[in-house]
C-alpha cells in the first residue's frame, strides 16, 4: 500500500451538487479498488496562471489517499474521462511520510509532504 | 596601491566583493519545497517564468533538483506560469 496525493482542478462552473456527486463517484472508484481516502481538502476557487480549456479560474481540490498502485491507474482513467476535471496531478508520497502526518486533525501540518517524483500526469 | 579592499590581509588587488550565497532551504529547514506553495517557488523563477540557475540563487544541488521538479509540477497545475509574455 502506498500513500498518494492527488490534486485536481474542477471547472468553476460546476455547482455544489454536481461537485458532491463527482466526489462521491470518485470515492466509489477508490474504495472499489481497495483504496482509502485519508483526507480531502477543498482549496477553493483560485485563478490559474494561464487559461486551460478557455477557463481562467478553477476549483482546486487536494486529496490524500492510501492504496495499491493499480488503484491509481483507475483513478486517472476516471479523472481523464470526466469533462469537469480541468487538470490533475498524482504524486506518490515519500517513504518517510506516514499516514499520521496526513490525518485531518493536524490541519495546517502536512504542507511538509515531500513528494518524490514518480507519477506526473497531465490530464487534459 | 592601497585600494578600498574589504579584506586588506588577503591580496588586495581590485577584487570585487561577493557575499557568499547560501542555500535558503539548507538555512531554513521549515521552508517547504512544494508545488502547493507557489509563493516560495516564485522566488526561484525569473519574471518570465524560467527557473533560475543555482549560480544566481545559491541553492545547493540537492535542493535545486527538488525545486526544479516542484516548479514543473506547479506549472502543470497552473499555479506558476510556463511562460510570461506581453
Amino acid at each position: 500500500m502506498n500513500l498518494y496525493e492527488i490534486m485536481f482542478i474542477l471547472s468553476p462552473d460546476m455547482g455544489e451538487e454536481e461537485r458532491e456527486k463527482f466526489i462521491s463517484r470518485l470515492n466509489g472508484t477508490i474504495t472499489r479498488n481497495k483504496g482509502e481516502v485519508i483526507r480531502l481538502n477543498d482549496l477553493g476557487i483560485k485563478s490559474m496562471t494561464y487559461k486551460i480549456k478557455k477557463k481562467s479560474r478553477g476549483q482546486y481540490v487536494l486529496l490524500y489517499l492510501e492504496g495499491p498502485g493499480a488503484m491509481v491507474a483507475e483513478i486517472e482513467r476516471m479523472l481523464r474521462i470526466d469533462e469537469n476535471v480541468i487538470r490533475f496531478v498524482v504524486v506518490k508520497l515519500d517513504r518517510h511520510v506516514t499516514r499520521q502526518d496526513l490525518e485531518p486533525k493536524a490541519e495546517p501540518a502536512p504542507a511538509q509532504a515531500e513528494p518524490t517524483t514518480q507519477n506526473e500526469e497531465v490530464g487534459a | 596601491m592601497q585600494e578600498r579592499s574589504p579584506r586588506p590581509q588577503s591580496n588586495p588587488r581590485n577584487k570585487p566583493y561577493f557575499k557568499r550565497k547560501t542555500c535558503r532551504f539548507c538555512e531554513d529547514k521549515a521552508l517547504p519545497i512544494d508545488y502547493k506553495a507557489p509563493h516560495v517557488l516564485k522566488d526561484f523563477i525569473t519574471e518570465r517564468g524560467k527557473i533560475l540557475p543555482r549560480r544566481i540563487t545559491g541553492t545547493c544541488s540537492f535542493h535545486q533538483k527538488k525545486l526544479a521538479a516542484e516548479i514543473k509540477r506547479a506549472r502543470i497545475m497552473a499555479l506558476l506560469p510556463f511562460t510570461v509574455h506581453d
